[in-house]
């Protein structure tokens, strides 16, 4: 009895299903449905209507940095969207105005609109308005806490690239008598890879704060350059053993090789709990007569990280590991005694194998881990570590080695002998004759080190510009240059192609999560979004934006 | 039905293709408002695409490298990967592609293998090529410039790493006006490169090949 209205439903639901299959079936042929019309038609026509004419701008950028509060605030709340770099700037500087209605409406424009200049003195404001962030009174521990209020952490990271117009703001907050905010603003201004600002950072060595002089020694690492070397080597002989280690990373970081005493000295007569800690990592980046001798002897580090890095620079210098393992537990777990046996190998090979290039000492070691079609980890670090040393004089070995590993595959590269021979050489051949053939008349002529292991005759930058969103395509049309990111579309004046300058904005944010990519052609730009769908834009005369 | 997640596309004339992972649609632009949709098409994940250089006729590679029938095309390279956003068509009737670490050139008509050389990408990569030269930014090596002039001899003219080896940061948009090359990265910069005389592309190429 109740049978009927069950086989109706079921009808029911199969025809809807069909439809909706139908539906989904034709839109994949040509001709397709008004609806896939409909979709696929600009949907975005209204997306660009935040384009302001730079006159106006310019004209708020002014009204920012007027005497009178009132003002300000007018052209904060009118300026919500603006990207160009000097309006963040001035706002920036807002968040610190005597006039906390100003301070306020300065803080509701950074916020939604990722002001980066703003980041900086508004992670020194959070630290001084919520107190309970100063765990440990640790300043790294303030921001990241201020931060996590509504950003990420490692939003932090992402100030790397600051406009010129934000450094002055830096530089300022370098002379707060916040702690927290000379963090930050060295931080930054570490990241903004701008020398100009060395010396201001230098006198940062001197701060009263820890946090801000182990920041102000990693800045200078990061800027590098001689005044910043220089500013750090200075400071090598300090008593403080992590003022030292921090001296001795950020030397190591650029090669100098005075860097290698102050390892020497922390390993040998370090007292701290800690000292010496990074050296087993850090040494590697120096040439094997130096670095091998002090990291056998770091194997014999009463910290156990320390033996474990040192252990591991080792292997990724020579590919050789002598079955040592600094595990906690299982398999790997370290013993005294396996330890001693590995210094005494590492010690013995070393006395034999001291006067050899690093290329010479990869291939034998090479020839050692020689066990099968498939690499062993071992193996593949070799390879690796012969293409990215980018030494030619190892092509002939490899090639005497071809036959044996045409099989050999590491997930994610293809890490075989014809794979290093073709990162070595810059050439592709489909076999080993084909490259014997080419060596026999080539050979002769190969440079020493390999082009695609260093840069080889780099284009020179003439000129940078910032944007504020990650950038994802870039288009010319004439003297204006259109630049893609995840919210907006840039427009840059190129007519001095020595000082692009933006002097338009297509915020699109919400409108279409990011611009996927561009096209111009006569006089034409197209774009299509993440969001979907393709749109044309209206290109203007560069005066016109 | 909308075309979501990565919008490669490319104009030819009065054509234009959008196309993402799976599905292709091209469009008229010879109007002067919108573009107007001609034709759609699904596919199996799509990698990439290229106009052959006859009106209305295009190629495309997918994930698998196996070959998809779009009126006229070839088998890009069976069994291998094509790189997002890695092919690009050449002059006389060349045909480009970023594949596995190497850029392939082909012969367009016949699909027929005319040279290789090393290209390292491993997420992502881009490459145009105007006359007898190939300009490529490759996640892992940076932007590189090869010569084409003989396929069968393709020569690294240049190579310029990324200013910094995170993944995020490297050079991502390239595109080449005279002798100026214009890149983009990733966190937010654009480059302004000045191309000496030797990588700037000469409209010469061997024919025949």
């Amino acid at each position: 009895m109740n049978r009927f209205p069950l086989k109706l439903a079921i009808m029911i639901v199969s025809a809807g299903v069909w439809c909706v299959c139908r539906a989904e079936a034709s839109s994949d042929q040509p001709g397709t449905t008004a609806a896939l019309r409909a979709a696929t038609q600009p949907s975005n026509t209204g997306a660009f209507r935040s384009l302001r004419p730079s006159s106006e701008i310019d004209e708020l950028v002014r009204s920012l940095q007027a005497s009178d509060p009132s003002e300000r605030i007018r052209a904060l709340r009118a300026g919500v969207g603006i990207m160009r770099v000097d309006f963040k700037a001035a706002v920036a500087a807002c968040l610190i105005h005597e006039d906390g209605e100003v301070r306020k409406v300065a803080l509701s424009v950074v916020l939604p609109s990722r002001v980066k200049a703003g980041y900086a003195i508004l992670a020194a404001e959070l630290a001084k308005q919520f107190p309970k962030y100063r765990r440990g009174g640790q300043t790294e521990n303030v921001i990241e806490g201020g931060m996590e209020l509504r950003y990420p952490a490692h939003f932090i990271s992402t100030f790397g690239i600051l406009g010129d117009s934000a450094i002055p703001v830096l530089l300022e907050q370098l002379k707060s008598d916040s702690a927290v905010a000379r963090y930050v603003a060295v931080t930054l201004l570490g990241r903004s890879g701008n020398r100009r600002v060395t010396k201001a950072i230098a006198a940062l060595l001197k701060d009263p704060s820890d946090d801000v002089r182990r920041r102000a020694i990693k800045a200078l690492g990061i800027l590098g350059g001689k005044d910043a070397i220089d500013a750090l080597a200075a400071m090598a002989n300090s008593r403080d053993e992590q003022i030292a280690e921090h001296v001795a990373i950020a030397l190591s970081a650029n090669r100098d090789e005075r860097a290698i005493r102050i390892w020497t000295r922390l390993l040998r007569e370090g007292k701290g709990k800690y000292a010496g800690f990074y050296a087993g990592r850090w040494l590697r980046e120096f040439p094997l007569k130096q670095s091998v001798p002090l990291l056998i002897e770091a194997l014999s580090h009463r910290t156990r990280y320390v033996r474990s890095t040192a252990h591991k620079s080792l292997t990724m210098l020579t590919c050789r590991d002598f079955g040592y393992s600094a595990g906690r537990d299982g398999d790997d777990k370290e013993t005294a005694a396996r330890r001693q046996k590995a210094i005494r190998a590492w010690s013995k090979w070393w006395d034999e194998n001291k006067d050899k290039d690093r290329y010479q000492i990869l291939l034998t070691a090479l020839k050692h881990n020689q066990s099968g079609d498939v690499l062993d980890d071992l193996k593949a670090r070799t390879f690796l570590s012969l293409v990215y040393l980018g030494d030619t004089r190892a092509i002939p070995g490899l090639l005497k080695l071809y036959d044996n590993n045409i099989k050999a595959i590491v997930p994610n590269e293809a890490l075989n002998v014809p794979w290093v021979l073709r990162n070595l050489a810059g050439r592709h051949f489909d076999d080993k004759a084909a490259w014997g053939q080419w060596l026999a008349k080539e050979g002769k002529n190969l440079p020493k080190k390999s082009t695609l292991s260093r840069p080889y005759n780099p284009l020179r930058i003439v000129a940078r510009a910032t944007i504020a969103w990650t950038a994802e395509h870039v288009a010319i049309d004439g003297e204006l240059a259109f630049v893609g990111t995840r919210c907006a579309l840039e427009v840059f004046d190129i007519s001095n192609r020595r000082a692009p300058e933006i002097i338009g904005h297509y915020d699109l944010r919400g409108e279409c999560q990011g611009v996927g990519q561009l096209l111009v052609r006569k006089g034409r730009m197209f774009l299509s979004t993440h969001a979907g769908g393709v749109s044309r834009v209206p290109i203007r005369p560069a005066g016109q934006y | 039905m909308e075309i979501r997640w990565g919008g490669h596309f490319l104009a030819d004339g009065d054509r234009l293709i959008l196309g993402n992972y799976k599905r292709v649609v091209l469009y008229d632009i010879s109007g002067g408002g919108a573009p107007r949709l001609l034709d759609t098409r699904s596919f199996k994940e799509l990698r990439d695409f290229s106009f052959t250089g006859e009106d209305g006729f295009f190629t495309t590679a997918d994930w698998s490298g196996n070959r998809i029938s779009t009126k006229r095309s070839f088998p890009i390279a069976k069994g291998q990967r094509v790189r997002p956003n890695g092919t690009a068509k050449g002059s006389n009737g060349r045909f480009y592609c970023l594949d596995h670490g190497l850029l392939i050139v082909r012969n367009l008509r016949t699909g027929k293998t005319l040279g290789k050389a090393p290209a390292r990408a491993q997420y992502d990569a881009r490459l145009i090529v105007r006359g007898n030269r190939a300009y490529a930014w490759l996640d892992q090596m940076g932007i590189v410039v090869y010569d084409v002039t003989d396929p069968s001899d393709i020569k690294v003219l240049s190579h310029t790493p990324s200013p910094q080896t995170k993944r995020y940061n490297r050079w991502r948009g390239l595109c080449l006006d005279g002798a100026t090359l214009y890149c983009v990265n990733y966190e937010g910069g654009m480059c302004v490169f000045d191309v000496p005389k030797d990588l700037v592309p000469t409209p010469a190429t061997q024919p025949g090949k």
